[in-house]
């Protein structure tokens, strides 16, 4: 992503991953993490490391911070999330073996006996490096998926033997460089445990533990020991101190940090010390302040709403509400109550969901140091103890309006019934932007418009036509802008089986000119959304409007907790009429009418013309 | 008047004639589509409440900085111009340019074009762009003060022009936007007085 050496550098919390954005972003705050990290790479133990922290607690920067700034680069890295095109025992098997082929052939060591080129359908030449992309790429053709699945079964089938070559493959590595390669593996986060995927890939993570591998994992891995690479020894990244999230965020304003100075330490106190939610507070509350032009107060308590919503999604029949009252009431978790065998327990899906937030690692591994995640608390007791500021003055008031918790979660009433505490959240949940066509493009147009940016927005209808009608005003309004091409992928028309592939297949363009308008289908199933919620970072180049039914809303939200920490959450009014009136769209077209027209505006032009006939039609005229 | 100020008070009127005025509507239209074009890549959480639109003979639209809670709401028509700027939750101040009584603050002047020299451009640039003679501050309660709204109220594209490059506060992008307005507006762009084209005012 382009940054701005001095400018505000906003975006929906990623990894900083170039020189650039390190030298310019990264708050060198995690010396000792680093420190080990460090220490663990360049020792000649052969011992490999679990990662862990919650999500969006900097993991990925600070991996990104270990091989860019301190050099300590890995000799073979896997991208499970990102680059495996299958997450089934034949995918991951498949794909670890292909980038450890792509190494082989680098090095100049022999391919040990197992798994042949020839074992591939269709397969002709015996050409490894050919199978080695097949196995790590992601198909661009239905052909060459059903090309790969054939594949991939056939390596599920034997599993053991290419374990035992992916095995030899490493050894002869190891032989030939003269010491323990040192292997990364990332995004092995994104796998909840007891999930299906993760059934799958363990069994290629234990074959990994056996050499010098560091694991990018969720802190709920860590509590685990069910499987071999889970016994590891473990380096656990916790929650920024609130200082470090003031000086992490004036970085991201950079020259204008002077007139959002004075919020900092409230959006540092309702991040709970994580960096993803500090800056989406913040973005929130600028956006609020600057373009919605709200008075401060409102605009703090809309950046906390906004945020919750997007980022914290609770569902309403699966809140742990006894383990919420008490970590509040103990200010600590058990770690009996995170570890399980099999899927998470209630405490394990809250602190995934980071609905909880865990503190430093304890002492005493019993009782592992928790609060509630700042934006379902009562906001009263999230600003009791802020310093004073005409800032701080408006906040507080906000959140004496609010103590009863409109926004936040009142935990500590005891008194409360389980009923009383879900018609407080449903309350509380349905505060989602509704928003007319004309507001959600004000809304989206400073994020979705600009060259510097790539941000995914999700946007809720109930009425098809007035989704179509928005999809075509809005494209309009980026073909204007230059914004070129606009890419239409509809979901609902492809073979269930075939969703990923042709979605894969059609983003091309990781430049950013290009606009992705995503129509999910109508009750997608689990594991596709699934699918698409482990490979969210594979979404992050791309600029990206992902339309789905209202109905479909809530699910999608439940199995997209890494992936919806990656979009702005809007729901879409179903009335037309009262957004856009004909001389509005007529106003568009004439001004389209006086310029000389390139491809683009030739596609405003349609879509407005578009836009235009629907709106008339609606209204009789 | 000296005849430094004769040049330069030529040169201001050149590079209002040949950048900023653009004379019908279709021109005006390209304007300002190569304006908002331009906003997100040159101006920090840039805000669009409105693209710009035509009614009849009016264009309107509105543009601003999030980071610093400003925004302008503005209306060009043939014969006048109003700009609304929103500060903050409760300043707002609001002016109109009205060319039917409104009196340019002098006219072009007949000078030797040999004897122009391009540090009269630039310090015609810098009083038109980037540090307006007269002005006002947006961002006056702090120590920095360097966005300055002024010069180019009497020019409703100048004033969109330098309200576009006084939203970015980044001294490296305002030094960058400079040297290539220097390189479009040169001595020997002066000598011919070429209309310049929104594509390359902007840089697009």
């Amino acid at each position: 992503m382009k940054r701005q050496p001095n400018g505000v550098n906003f975006d929906e919390g990623l990894a900083l991953q170039t020189p650039e954005e390190l030298s310019l972003l990264y708050v060198d705050a995690r010396p000792e993490q680093i420190g080990r990290l460090v220490e663990w790479y360049n020792s000649e133990e052969r011992e490999g490391l679990l990662l862990g922290g919650q999500i969006g607690v900097g993991k990925s920067t600070l991996l990104s911070a270990l091989t860019v700034r301190e050099g300590c680069k890995p000799d073979v890295l896997f991208a499970f999330d990102r680059e495996t095109p299958a997450f089934s025992p034949g995918g991951f098997w498949g794909y670890v073996l292909g980038r450890l082929v792509e190494r082989a052939l680098c090095d100049d060591v022999a391919i040990p006996d197992g798994f042949a080129p020839y074992d591939c359908p269709e397969d002709k030449t015996g050409d490894w490096s050919a199978v080695a992309r097949l196995l790590t790429s992601f198909p661009k053709s239905m052909a060459e998926n059903d090309r790969l699945s054939a594949v991939q079964s056939h390596i599920a089938k034997r599993a053991g033997l290419v374990e035992r070559q992916c095995k030899a493959i490493l050894r002869a590595l190891e032989e030939k460089s003269g010491r323990p390669l040192r292997i990364f593996c990332e995004g092995v986060d994104k796998f909840a445990p007891g999930t299906p995927d993760m059934q799958s890939l363990a069994p290629v993570l234990d074959l990994l533990a056996e050499f010098k591998t560091l694991f990018e994992v969720n802190v709920v891995h860590l509590f685990g020991d069910e499987w071999k690479w889970q016994r590891l020894p473990r380096l656990y990244v916790s929650p920024f101190e609130e200082s470090t999230i003031v000086d992490l965020l004036l970085r991201r304003l950079g020259v204008y940090e002077a007139g959002r100075r004075d919020v900092l330490p409230a959006v540092a106190r309702f991040s709970g010390g994580n960096p993803r939610q500090a800056l989406r507070l913040l973005m929130a509350y600028d956006y609020a302040r600057g373009a919605k032009r709200m008075p401060k107060e409102e605009a703090f308590g809309y950046a906390c709403r906004r945020v919750r919503d997007d980022y914290l999604y609770l569902p309403f029949g699966a809140i742990p509400k006894d383990i919420f009252a008490a970590v509040d009431r103990d200010g600590f978790v058990r770690s009996g109550l995170v570890t399980g065998v099999g899927l998470l327990t209630p405490a394990a899906d809250a602190v995934y969901k980071n609905w909880l937030i865990l503190g430093p690692k304890p002492e005493d591994d019993d009782k592992w140091p928790a609060q509630l995640n700042p934006l379902l608390l009562s906001a009263k007791l999230v600003t009791d103890v802020l310093p004073e500021s005409p800032e701080m003055a408006a906040i507080k008031r906000w959140a004496e309006r609010h103590g009863v918790s409109p926004y936040g979660l009142d935990f500590d009433a005891s008194c409360k019934s389980s009923a009383e505490v879900l018609t407080e959240i449903a309350s509380s949940s349905s505060s989602m932007d509704v928003l007319n066509i004309v507001e959600l493009l004000d809304t989206v147009a400073a994020a979705l418009f600009s060259a510097d940016r790539c941000d995914r927005v999700l946007i809720a209808y109930r009425e098809p036509l007035v989704m179509e009608t928005a999809r075509d005003y809005l494209v309009g309004k980026a073909s204007e802008m230059g914004f070129s091409p606009v890419v239409s992928i509809d979901l609902g028309t492809m073979p269930a089986g075939e969703r990923l592939a042709g979605l894969f297949a059609a983003l091309t363009d990781a430049e950013g000119h290009a606009i992705y308008s995503i129509l999910l289908p109508q009750s997608p199933d689990k594991p596709f959304l699934r699918q698409l919620d482990r490979r969210r970072d594979v979404f992050v180049p791309y600029e990206m409007l992902w339309w789905v039914r209202t109905e479909d809303l809530p699910l999608c939200l439940q199995e997209w907790p890494q992936l919806r920490q990656l979009l702005s959450v809007y729901i879409l009014e179903d009335e037309l009429l009262g957004s856009l009136k004909p001389d509005e769209v007529q106003a568009d077209l004439d001004y389209l009418a006086l310029l000389k027209k390139d491809e683009p505006l030739h596609e405003a032009e349609r879509r407005f013309q578009h836009v235009l006939n629907v709106v008339r039609e609606r209204r009789g005229t | 008047m000296s005849a430094e100020e004769r040049r330069r008070t030529h040169i201001w009127h050149a590079i209002i004639r040949s950048a900023f005025a653009p004379s019908d509507a279709g021109t005006r239209a390209t304007w300002l589509t190569c304006f908002y074009q331009t906003i997100p890549i040159y101006v920090d959480s840039p805000v669009f409440s409105k693209f710009p639109n035509q009614y009849g003979e009016s264009f309107l639209g509105e543009i601003g900085c999030s980071s610093l809670d400003f925004l302008c709401k503005y209306k060009i028509q043939p014969e006048r111009a109003d700009f609304t700027m929103l500060r903050g939750d409760s300043s707002e101040w609001q002016y109109g340019i009205e060319s039917s009584v409104f009196v340019p603050n002098g006219r072009d002047v007949r000078v030797d074009r040999a004897s122009l020299c391009q540090d009269d451009v630039d310090k015609v640039l810098c009083a038109m762009i980037t540090h307006p003679r007269a002005h006002l501050h947006v961002y006056n309660d702090k120590p920095r003060r360097e966005v300055r709204i002024g010069t180019g109220l009497s020019e409703s594209f100048l004033f969109l022009f330098q309200l576009r490059f006084q939203l970015c506060l980044d001294p490296t992008r305002r030094q960058a936007e400079l040297s290539r307005l220097t390189r479009i507006f040169t001595l020997n762009w002066l000598k011919r007085e070429r209309v310049i084209s929104p594509q390359r005012l902007f840089g697009l």
